[in-house]
């Protein structure tokens, strides 16, 4: 890996995440071939790239979503799961799975929340089935959470009933209340028209104020530079550069990702 | 019309009407509970292929036998001569028909719960929760919303097949009838009566379902709007 860290947040802690040879296929597609790097404690990752080119696929690998076909993931340097290995299982059990999971929240792109529930409920389910806490402190945190995202009137509202932005917020909210470590956000504002994606982006700057970890795809260039401590271009599969927001734009190292910050540049 | 009405004749049987329409009303309670129950469970199990292929047949044969030849076939099955003891007709009853409520169940929710968008289960599984606890409170919750009208409307037939009950001697509001005719030969009369007692439970019932139904596909038009 070439790629320097740049002024790591918290120098001489483990890394958040250390991912080896991690490779994906689906059928005889390769979709992930071999991606190796490491995410440092409380810092801000942003992965852009062509559509189809695996950033979707990557998140869902690292929270156990799919599981990889080969190599090595490791939070916080003290849970490793290990794949495709002589001595690895074939398959990685539950306890697994769900170990990482609550440690590693994921915010989907086109949100997939319990649309026929109420706000409260989709913030509720997790901290009381997955954490068993009590639903009053749920609640509560619940209550807190929606003040803080400007949504404290719509808690009782079923997520049907709310706009775009609203249910983005909804969903990074549902997968902060069970406080991950690490937080990935999957283009969480494609689906979104401008207005209500500037309110999504400022919630996530709140919680870069907040020291949280991240992992973040987005198309908004802008955004990316301004919040990430650096970009990681994924294409075909494969990082084709990772480096800070600025020395990616002052010195792209190919010409796909020339020409994909030049478009971006012109729609953005 | 020539014929004389005179329901007061009728008056000595209320006792044994409204004992009868509790009858009804308790027998079909537990085909309801025990139906749905078993027919969950087996709607679960038939997620996985090899189910599929032990259970389809059973639950296929169950389906295509009239309930009140499987009244029948249970009657003389859970008597003395077979295994040794009798059980009472009411159970019997509730054991025929809660068999054929299972097998209409798990059908509707085998195919419910294969319609479950994978992004609704992948949200449960992204806070950590294990595969039963994904069932149990993000699937099952997701397919009673799907089922709630057909499942209304099948119980609501199973409260019209219990008037079969009768048939082997359970007391319902259709056996009380019967008692009126052989006592009194009232028989117009005494139909009447079962006829307004069942629609007096039903009606009730099926408007219910009707308000459940539109309150669940507002909630669908929103959604894809
Ligand atoms: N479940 C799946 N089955 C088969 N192919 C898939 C699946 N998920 C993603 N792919 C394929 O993997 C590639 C990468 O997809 P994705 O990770 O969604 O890319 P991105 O998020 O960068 O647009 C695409 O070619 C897509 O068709
Ligand atoms: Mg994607």
């Amino acid at each position: 890996m070439n790629a320097t860290i740049a002024s790591p947040p918290t120098a001489g802690a483990p890394p958040a995440l250390r991912v080896e040879k991690l490779r994906k296929t689906f059928g005889d597609h390769t979709v992930l071939r071999d991606i190796s790097f490491e995410l440092a404690q409380g810092e801000i990752l942003g992965v852009i790239g062509p559509s189809g080119g695996g950033k979707t696929t990557l998140l869902r690998c690292l929270n156990l979503l799919e599981e990889p076909d080969s190599g090595a993931l490791s939070y916080f340097g003290d849970l490793r799961v290990s794949v495709g290995s002589n001595d690895a299982p074939k398959s990685l059990p539950e306890e697994t799975r769900t170990l990482v999971r609550r440690q590693v929240g994921l915010v989907f792109q086109n949100f997939n929340l319990w649309d026929e529930r109420t706000v409260l409920e989709n913030l509720t389910l997790g901290p009381t089935v997955v954490q068993r806490i009590a639903r009053e402190h749920a609640s509560a945190a619940a209550i807190e959470l929606c003040d803080q995202f400007g949504l404290a009137r719509y808690l009782s509202h079923r997520v049907w009933q709310l706009s775009g932005g609203q249910k983005q917020r909804v969903a990074i909210m549902r997968a902060l209340i069970m406080n991950p470590r690490l937080l990935l956000l999957d283009e969480v504002t494609s689906a979104l028209d401008p207005m209500l994606a500037a309110e999504v982006l400022n919630s996530i700057r709140d919680l870069r104020r907040q020291g949280r970890t991240m992992i973040v795809v987005t198309h908004h260039m802008e955004f990316a530079s301004s919040l990430c401590d650096r970009l990681m271009f994924l294409d075909q599969g494969a990082i084709v550069q990772l480096d800070t927001p600025g020395s990616l734009k002052a010195n792209p190292r190919t010409d796909t990702v020339k020409r994909f910050l030049e478009i971006l540049r012109s729609t953005n | 019309m020539n014929y004389d009405w005179n329901f007061s004749r009728l008056a000595p049987y209320t006792r044994a009407f409204a004992s009868g329409t509790a009858t009804t009303l308790t027998l079909t309670f537990w085909v309801v509970v025990l139906g749905t129950i078993v027919g969950v469970g087996l709607g679960l199990v038939l997620r996985r292929r090899a189910a599929i292929y032990a259970m389809y047949p059973i639950i296929d044969v169950i389906r295509a036998i009239p309930p009140l030849v499987l009244l029948l076939f249970f009657y003389f099955l859970l008597s003395r001569n077979v295994i040794g003891r009798t059980v009472d007709a009411y159970w019997v009853c509730v054991i025929g028909l809660s068999l054929n409520l299972a097998a209409f169940v798990a059908d509707l929710v085998r195919a419910a719960v294969a319609n479950v968008p994978a992004s609704v289960i992948d949200a449960g599984l992204a806070l950590g929760m294990r595969r039963h606890q994904v069932t149990r409170h993000v699937v099952l919750p997701h397919v009673a919303r799907e089922l709630l009208p057909s499942l209304t409307a099948l119980y609501i037939g199973m409260l019209k097949l219990s008037s079969l009950a009768s048939i082997i001697n359970v007391r319902d509001v259709v056996y009380a009838a019967q008692t009126v005719i052989a006592d009194i030969s009232r028989s117009l009369e005494a139909w009447v009566i079962v006829g307004v007692i069942y629609v007096v439970l039903v009606l009730p019932a099926t408007y219910g379902a009707r308000r459940l139904e539109r309150w669940s596909r507002r909630g669908s038009e929103r959604r894809s709007a």
